[in-house]
């Protein structure tokens, strides 16, 4: 039953952030945007490390921010390159997304498949 | 188990900030002023073109017209003496109105939005050419005996307006920009002091670095008002 505390954190998170004064500057918004993406990676694949019980704070956390400011870095420099690099982090990110989903639902859907077996 | 629930405690406090940042930008993008359609903008601009076609089309008929009128008043004149009295007296009150071009002796004042406005961190409206500037050059022209004005080929006649419009000038309901030259026809000595007096429109805008500067000419061209005075609700008193 602890696993549900992250997904309260996340519904914490939003409500906290909607009702605060605080706004991204325009600019900033597709910076932030893709940031957001590559965290979601990241947290779905800290879940899925849990899965395979291999998790890890120390990559996690570094995985967390590593992937959001380099996510980050990669638009900004594709800006100023005049290549669009949003798609590119958009399709790595959100494939990632899918496949870190599917491990996890199998390996939840597995686990209660067993305990029927048993 | 003890790592899991470590894990938990990491991934929990990783989705609340995850979360925060979600909800702000869920405003951010809410807050978002909304683009205009393109579609809209070609739609407009095509319209705009379209308007803009009709009215040369309008004012070449127009001139054409008045040639005709024009015509038909000279093959007039050589009729009688009357009809010839009557044709002076109608160019002279055509030259009352500013509807004909008219030369003589007269300046050029050319007004030119201030060098300042480059600098930043200053309030850049300051710095251009306003309306009522140009108003009251014009006044002061019309103080020291000015008998015919044009703004950038705009004549100034009895219903002329002169209006902000944003970043343009709006004289005659036509937009006009920077550098504005004021032509007026009178005496230039008397013109040229009646703007530099002390105390006057060009002092008043020197601190804005308002560049103004005024050329004396024997001969100036002023042209004539190519709009239409109507008259909707004005009617003779005779009483």
């Amino acid at each position: 039953m602890i696993y549900i505390l992250p997904v309260i954190g996340i519904i914490v998170g939003i409500y906290a952030g909607v009702q605060s004064p605080y706004v991204f500057p325009q600019a900033y918004s597709p910076y932030v945007a893709i940031g957001i993406l590559a965290c979601i990676d990241s947290v779905l694949g800290g879940i899925k490390g849990m899965t395979e019980k291999n998790f890890n704070i120390g990559i996690f956390i570094s995985g967390f921010f590593g992937n959001a400011l380099i996510a980050v870095a990669m638009i900004f420099i594709g800006k100023n390159l005049n290549i669009d690099m949003s798609i590119a982090a958009i399709v790595v990110y959100g494939s990632r997304v899918f496949q870190n989903f599917a491990q996890i639902r199998r390996f939840v859907l597995n686990k209660r498949e067993k305990k029927d077996n048993i | 188990m003890k790592s899991y629930k470590y894990a938990v405690a990491s991934m929990t406090a990783v989705c609340v900030v995850l979360g925060v940042i979600i909800g702000i930008q869920f405003k951010t993008v809410k807050n978002q002023p909304k683009a205009t359609d393109i579609q809209r903008v070609s739609e407009l601009s095509a319209e705009l073109k379209n308007v803009i076609d009709e009215k040369d089309a309008l004012y070449e008929r127009l001139m054409e017209s008045e040639d005709k009128v024009r015509e038909y008043e000279k093959s007039q004149s050589d009729v009688s003496q009357s009809v010839k009295l009557l044709n002076d007296e109608l160019e002279k009150t055509r030259m009352l109105a500013g509807v004909t071009p008219v030369k003589g002796r007269g300046v050029q004042v050319t007004m030119n939005d201030s060098s300042y406005n480059k600098q930043e961190n200053v309030d850049q409206n300051a710095y251009l050419v306003h309306a009522e500037d140009i108003l009251s050059v014009i006044n002061e022209l019309n103080v020291g005996g000015a008998e015919a004005i044009e703004i950038n080929g705009q004549r100034i006649v009895s219903t002329s307006s002169v209006r902000c419009a944003g970043s343009v000038v709006n004289v005659n309901g036509v937009k006009i920009a920077a550098p504005f030259v004021i032509t007026a026809i009178g005496d230039p000595d008397i013109l040229e002091s009646a703007l530099t007096m002390s105390g006057g429109v060009v002092d008043s805008l020197a601190p804005w670095g308002i560049e103004i500067s005024i050329k004396k000419s024997d001969e100036v061209k002023v042209a004539g008002y190519n709009g239409v005075i109507q008259y909707k609700e004005a009617t003779v008193d005779k009483e």
